[in-house]
């Protein structure tokens, strides 16, 4: 019986299915306008137990990573990897190994390199399924994915179908990928695109919310606030960032009369959190843990997915936790269902309805 | 906490320190929870589990000593408060002061062993030596009357009880107070 884990994770993957469908990938979902959009964010989630849960999405993030990858920036998946555990990272690994050897060229060779000393320092290939659920898998080791199983990752091979498309600028909530072409590689694109869509902020906070180092940020709003549309008010710990004639701003970065600025939300909080509660509620629903066990370890997932989820931005902001008496109780993996219930529907809300 | 949940707590430390791996420990209970546990009164609410050292085996003869509360018992007993949301001092060492005067002959071959996993074993005083304790501390404390009361003890339990208490410094008008008051009921 693993039922909560499952529509857990169901949930967080209704929400990645609607993250591709808005970056070009040939899903059927329905694309939003009204949150931006984080591709690295999307691809790392899509490596993690959420993925591996669905083997459709995962192969066309692949196929979408075809013709899209130059869209990933290595220095932000690396950033993001941090988030997450090392099985995420060994699947990124995989995904980034089968890309290049498609498209023949380098592809997240820096992630790849210091992977591929990780995983050989753990003593190598593990032979487990890539896909934990609904998968067919052909053992046969002429079947399997050559690229995949340099990773210890069984799955039978891809069948690219080349269907994806482009993310469409003109979407607001592609936002992110519109400023970078204005701004190159650089933070810039990502901290405009939070200081436009989201609310100002310290250094500290820009740079949880954008996925960069704090010293990165702070080098790139120093630099935007020489005569640029950063101002910083306060000092010290107390500095706080705002962007000088927002509304002009806005007006020019904003997609049309009635066509409002997409939200900004910290899509990795939200997704490492759903990922996070799957395994933890798959552990209990193993049924081997004592009371006293299960009992912390709702709680511990509680204080690590509360506080991310409130922080992911304004959707999730005012959702509330899951009472820690009921997580003390015997129907304590369904009161952190039901949070996760709340979570997914007050982000669908942010998406706006899907037809 | 009520006694149902002393045993709920009990096995939840117990699990904490298999989970852990954690050497196990042997607790010697002689306070109002041995008398619970044992169903010697009929009172079943107490405010915390008091241990009042450890059991330590010595060529196959039990030893009690002083406890010495280390790292993963201190954090087990932490766990296991947050855990069901109670007070981290559940398990108290209070009673401690105990062992200094010295224990009853024989006493720990009379305890009553209960196991909560591999790591954890209780050692529960049993009814003759709870008769001491309790005689002696209600010398000085009106409340444990009233569990001697309900232990009904024999007239031979109170004489080596008494006994046994004189002989660890109180004054044979102090015990004859208490035991006439037990008489009485």
């Amino acid at each position: 019986m693993a039922e909560v884990s499952e529509a857990i994770a169901r949930k967080a993957l209704d929400l990645l299915w609607r993250q591709w469908a808005t970056l070009g990938a040939y899903v059927t979902a329905t694309p939003t306008r009204t949150v931006v959009m984080d591709p690295e964010a999307a691809l790392v989630a899509t490596c993690s137990i959420l993925g591996r849960k669905d083997p459709r999405l995962f192969d066309e993030v692949l196929d979408w990573l075809l013709i899209n990858r130059l869209l990933i920036r290595p220095d932000r998946v690396r950033g993001l990897l941090n988030n997450w555990d090392e099985e995420t990272a060994r699947v990124l690994a995989a995904v980034a190994d089968f890309t290049a050897e498609a498209t023949g060229k380098e592809f997240l060779e820096g992630i790849l390199e210091d992977e591929r000393t990780r995983y050989e320092a753990r003593g190598g290939s593990t032979n487990e399924n890539l896909f934990a659920v609904g998968a067919k898998v052909n053992q046969s080791a002429g079947n399997a994915e050559p690229a995949f199983l340099r990773w210890g990752l069984k799955r039978s091979k891809v069948r690219l179908r080349e269907h994806s498309g482009t993310p469409d600028l003109e979407n607001p909530a592609n936002m992110l990928l519109l400023m970078r072409v204005r701004y190159g590689k650089s933070a810039r694109a990502e901290i405009l695109t939070y200081m436009l869509t989201g609310e100002p902020g310290s250094s500290y906070q820009i740079a949880e919310m954008t996925g960069y180092n704090q010293s990165t940020v702070v080098r790139h709003l120093k630099q935007m606030s020489k005569g640029g549309p950063v101002a910083a008010t306060g000092t010290g710990k107390g500095k706080r960032y705002t962007l000088e004639e927002s509304d002009l701003l806005r007006a020019d970065w904003s997609h049309g009369p009635g066509e409002k600025m997409p939200v900004f939300t910290n899509w990795t909080f939200v997704m490492q959190s759903f990922a996070d509660a799957a395994k933890t509620c798959l552990n209990i629903e193993g049924g081997t843990l004592p009371e006293v066990l299960r009992v912390e370890a709702l709680l511990d997932l509680s204080d690590r997915v509360v506080p991310r989820i409130k922080n992911a931005g304004k959707p999730t902001r005012t959702i509330r936790g899951p009472r820690s008496e009921r997580l003390r109780g015997p129907q304590g993996i369904e009161e952190m269902e039901a949070y996760f219930s709340r979570v997914a529907s007050a982000v669908n809300v942010a998406l706006g309805q899907a037809s | 906490m009520e006694k149902e949940q002393i045993e709920v707590y009990l096995r939840a430390l117990g699990d904490i320190l298999e989970s852990e791996g954690a050497e196990p420990i042997q607790l010697f209970i002689c306070g109002s929870v041995a008398l619970m546990m044992q169903d010697l009164i009929a009172r079943n609410r107490t405010r915390d589990v008091d241990c009042a050292g450890f059991v330590v085996s010595v060529k196959n003869s039990r030893k009690i000593e002083r406890p010495v509360i280390e790292r993963p018992l201190r954090d087990a007993i932490g766990r296991v408060a947050r855990a069901y949301s109670i007070s981290e001092h559940w398990l108290s060492f209070q009673s401690r002061m105990l062992l200094e005067n010295g224990l009853p002959e024989g006493l720990e071959d009379r305890l009553e062993e209960r196991h909560y996993g591999s790591r954890l074993t209780v050692l529960i005083a049993s009814r003759l030596d709870m008769v001491f304790f309790k005689v002696k501390a209600a010398i000085t404390r009106e409340k444990d009357i009233q569990d001697l009361i309900e232990m009904q003890p024999t007239e031979e339990e109170l004489e080596w009880a008494g006994g046994l208490c004189i002989e660890q410094g109180a004054t044979w008008e102090q015990v004859e107070d208490v035991t006439e008051r037990i008489r009485r009921g």
